[in-house]
């Protein structure tokens, strides 16, 4: 279908939140989270021009955003050069004045980066068939996975 | 009352998660020089493959073609030319892919844009001039090995050179196809402003 800068530009505009969201979950800190916002839009970009339309673009973007935090996690590497961005605002410090995503974080980091990743698309209101698309899970082994993890999160309270 | 508790638990979490998504989507965390600097990876290949042209393959083909002077008794005045020409190809390489990640983003678009043409033309003109003076070094190597009287050697060269040129073309035409897409691109953003 498109396969140009301007789809692409319109298609991270729509996402921004959700891809900065998954960034603040896995990051420890707001570099963390600036790099892996660059790394994730690099990564999207690279697979732009094979992505095909054949998925929902949200549903791509999660997947590419997963992928790109969870591998980070596994090498603790961010395998391009940071950008250097002028005028660019990080969400990171107003994330953190709010109570409630502090919360939120606080809670989801004593996960895995695997079972992070599963929360935040269950957390989307995503159905287990989505889910299991996404990560690639069947989607009876979503609802087992996401049962462990609510008894896991009662646990760690 | 246990599921009862765990539902408010999912509500609350739902909406922290929804909090957290408002105060993203109020931030201005895309713009142009960042889209400009994400688009600029796409070229990081030709940067590449200017630095393994430089430090990687021309000084295997100076000790190769060194040694088999040394062994074949090719002559001196081979080797030499051998040498002039693969580092005017590759210092031709550097000088026409010069291009920066800064170049990309900070030089206005119809800079930008007319550079890359310029770029692509110098290129054409660079493998106008290149296949025939590759045909000529191989008539000569040819010719060389020839006095040499090793014909698997010949068939040898004959193959490597074949395969140097498809490769040659390849990385060429994958250069111009890079640099298509990008003025493409840069057009689509200056139509936007205008």
């Amino acid at each position: 279908m498109c396969n140009n800068e301007k789809d692409f530009e319109r298609l991270v505009r729509q996402q921004t939140s959700t891809v900065y969201s998954v960034c603040y979950m896995f990051a420890e800190d707001k570099v963390e989270a600036d790099d892996l916002f660059q790394e994730i839009l690099i990564n999207l970009w690279r697979g732009f021009e094979k992505f095909r339309y054949e998925s929902r673009p949200s549903t791509w973007v999660y997947r590419v955003s997963l992928n790109t935090c969870i591998s980070y996690k596994r090498k603790r590497k961010i395998s391009t050069s940071p950008l250097e961005c002028a005028g660019i605002e990080s969400a990171y410090d107003e994330i953190e004045r709010s109570p409630q995503s502090k919360l939120l974080h606080q809670r989801i980091r004593l996960l895995e980066p695997f079972d992070r990743a599963i929360v935040l698309l269950w957390l989307e209101d995503m159905s287990y068939e989505e889910i299991g698309a996404i990560v690639g899970l069947s989607v009876k082994a979503v609802g087992v996975r996401l049962m462990r993890i609510r008894e896991k999160l009662k646990k760690l309270q | 009352m246990e599921e009862y508790n765990n539902k408010a638990e999912l509500d609350l979490m739902k909406e922290q998660m929804r909090e957290l998504k408002r105060i993203v989507a109020g931030k201005d965390l895309v713009n142009n020089e960042l889209m400009r600097q994400v688009i600029s990876y796409k070229a990081q290949w030709i940067r590449r493959y200017n630095k393994v042209q430089l430090f990687v393959l021309l000084p295997f083909i100076y000790i190769v073609f060194l040694l088999l002077t040394y062994r074949q008794n090719l002559s001196w005045g081979f080797y030499w030319a051998t040498v002039f020409f693969t580092t005017c190809s590759a210092v031709f390489d550097v000088y026409i892919n010069r291009m920066s990640d800064k170049d990309y983003t900070s030089m206005p678009l119809f800079d930008l844009m007319t550079a890359l043409v310029k770029r692509q033309k110098m290129r054409r003109i660079q493998f106008a001039i290149g296949i025939p003076a590759v045909a000529l070094w191989c008539l000569w190597y040819a010719m060389e090995l020839n006095t040499v009287e090793n014909e698997s050697l010949i068939t040898g060269a004959v193959i490597g050179a074949a395969f140097g040129v498809c490769i040659g073309y390849r990385i060429f035409a994958k250069a111009q196809r890079t640099d298509d897409a990008a003025v493409s691109d840069i057009r689509k953003m200056m139509d936007e402003r205008d």
